[in-house]
């Protein structure tokens, strides 16, 4: 008898437990979260404003894209490994493309187009993205300067290729 | 996209759930001589069959396109039905061993419990990340080139997607996307949600297997039901494929503790490994723990027969045979799954492990994984013991092995993997926990 008195008080604990953690969850995803609190792409998720602003950009990139080019990701200078989850996120919202890294030098010297993120043409991030001095910038990714397409979040140019 | 067309794409998808569950009642009742199968194993075989169906259609040449989906998934039903319609008496769809149990409480919160995750799914407020860089990025690229893009794949920068992996999942999220239309996440995420809910299922039948108090078997589904929808909202596991591997671990668990006279337990554990080999590559190890014990089993009480044989192997090699053929004709096996053994790592990996077990979202759940040697010893729960401590095995082997940083290896996949193994050891505990005043047996 006292064993089954256990049993079902360590059942009744555990229920309890699953209820209060349950509970706990349920008030977290249903509370208001503050805008703009993950501008960091790892961070993303997809109801994020940060990521759906993003993916509905990329909507306007493939359409601008020829269809199955082949699309380096040039993002301003990122912390950590924020650039490849951007990258990630790219390829997720270009999947009529294939898409590659401007920061792999094996990878962006097969691309045709750049899409960048908050970096534009001549500005001091891409000599930090490309891992080439400033003054080899060009030669290294040599871009059309004019973008193609232009949205506050980046732009999309052309690779010059001889 | 309209809150219309995304309702049109949940509908396709339960439609095609429930055609895949039609269709795997079928297969296995024509496999069984008749014997009509459970719901889930009966369920899961539908997916293997349309996943099958899948890819003859790409070997055959076919472009995977709404019609062809279509038209191959209901002929397949068709010709299922008609066969067995013309073999066999058809009886109920769903025979449960033993006594229904009837709906109680505990039915009542695990169906709340459900509807919680199905609620953060549905509101992409639980997307698991690997929905975006992995399962939803293969299912577009899968959609867009009418079937598994191996050409994608092999390509050396898309390793990140784990090109090697087996395709269930994508191919379901492409078969819906395909026939809906449009490619829709709220919609597509309701596979995890179906998941879930086949889980609770083939617990619930479990449990009443086991011949429990009625108020224990509803404790220890609300139990199971609430832990798992914790985590799964917590750590975003809306859109992943590890409730895919809890799901045929368990599955498999109570086909091997089943002792029917009938083939069904045999093609129920078929079914479960092959699902599981389907759904990730630590699936296609679970598929040999499962098949594994499940012939030694049979070769220990002499009951080995080529049926018994063939009803267990066939299924997954049904499904590992074409996918080991085509990983390895496109080179699409990755150097960096194994590695040399490098105990000097240990100490590491050991400080890696205890931060997983006590990740927040998890809220303490994973220690009642330090109940499985004791759950071995009883005979309700060994089955899911044996399996939980062998995948853990295997997991812990892949750690000290991998030739990247075991580390953030460790922290960024062992809190996921510890949801293939909690179900095991909760439902274990719950049946132990249940029998307590009989004491062990050692039967």
């Amino acid at each position: 008898m006292a064993r089954r008195a256990a049993a079902i008080l360590i059942l009744a604990a555990g229920l309890a437990w699953a209820g209060w953690a349950f509970a706990a969850e349920l008030a977290r995803i249903l509370a208001p979260e503050p805008q703009a609190t993950r501008p960091l792409p790892q961070r993303w998720e997809p109801d994020t404003p940060e990521a759906r602003e993003y993916l509905t950009w990329l909507e306007e990139v493939d359409r601008t894209l020829p269809p199955g080019s082949t699309v380096a990701v040039a993002p301003r200078p990122l912390p950590g490994s924020e650039e490849f989850f951007l990258y990630l996120w790219t390829a997720y919202g270009l999947p009529r493309h294939d898409v590659v890294r401007a920061s792999q030098p094996w990878t962006w010297s097969r691309a045709d187009h750049v899409v960048t993120y908050r970096l534009r043409h001549g500005d001091p991030g891409w000599h930090q993205l490309l891992g080439s001095p400033p003054e080899q910038v060009q030669q290294t990714l040599p871009l059309v300067p004019e973008p193609i397409l232009e949205h506050p979040l980046g732009a999309v140019y052309r690779v010059a290729r001889p | 996209m309209t809150v219309g067309a995304t309702l049109f794409a949940a509908l396709v998808v339960l439609l095609l759930a429930a055609l895949a569950w039609r269709l795997g009642f079928h297969v296995l009742s024509l496999a069984g001589g008749g014997h009509e199968p459970s719901a889930v194993p009966a369920w899961l075989a539908g997916w293997m069959t349309i996943h099958l169906l899948l890819t003859g259609l790409q070997a055959l040449g076919v472009l995977w396109t709404r019609w062809s989906v279509l038209l191959g998934v209901g002929a397949a039903w068709l010709l299922a039905a008609g066969a067995h319609r013309r073999y066999f008496r058809l009886g109920s769809v769903f025979r449960p061993r033993g006594q229904t149990p009837r709906f109680g409480w505990g039915d009542a919160l695990a169906g709340l419990a459900l509807a919680g995750f199905a609620f953060a799914a549905w509101t992409l407020r639980s997307v698991n990340p690997d929905f975006i860089f992995h399962w939803g990025l293969k299912a577009k690229k899968f959609v867009l080139a009418g079937g598994v893009d191996f050409a994608y794949l092999a390509r050396p920068w898309n390793h990140y997607t784990h090109p090697d992996y087996p395709t269930l999942l994508p191919e379901l999220y492409a078969a819906s996307s395909l026939l809906a239309g449009r490619f829709a996440e709220p919609a597509l995420l309701l596979w995890s949600v179906l998941c879930f809910a086949a889980l609770l299922w083939v617990a619930r039948e479990w449990l009443a297997e086991q011949g429990l108090a009625s108020g224990v078997r509803q404790a220890g589904l609300a139990f199971l039901a609430l832990a798992v929808a914790v985590f799964g909202i917590g750590y975003l596991q809306a859109g992943g494929a590890d409730l895919m591997i809890a799901l045929g671990l368990v599955a498999g668990a109570a086909a091997l503790g089943r002792e029917d006279p009938d083939p069904r337990a045999d093609l129920e554990l078929g079914t479960a490994a092959a699902f599981a080999a389907a759904s990730k590559i630590e699936g296609v190890v679970l598929a040999g723990f499962l098949v594994g014990l499940g012939l030694s089993q049979a070769i220990l009480r002499g009951q080995l027969s080529r049926a018994k044989l063939l009803r267990q192997l066939l299924p997954p090699v049904a499904v590992i045979g074409p996918w080991v053929a085509l990983n390895l004709h496109h080179g699409l096996f990755q150097g960096t799954n194994t590695g040399s053994f490098d105990p000097s790592r240990l100490g590491a990996i050991w400080e890696a492990l205890a931060a997983s077990l006590a990740v927040p979202a998890w809220h303490g759940f994973p220690y009642l994984l330090g109940l499985l040697p004791v759950l071995l010893v009883f005979r309700r729960s060994r089955w899911l013991a044996a399996l939980a401590l062998l995948q853990l095995g295997l997991y812990l082997y892949v750690y000290v092995t991998t030739p990247v940083d075991p580390v953030f290896y460790v922290r960024s996949s062992f809190p996921r993997l510890l949801l293939h193994l909690v179900p095991a050891a909760i439902l274990g505990a719950v049946a132990v926990l249940g029998t307590l005043p009989r004491g062990p047996t050692t039967r």
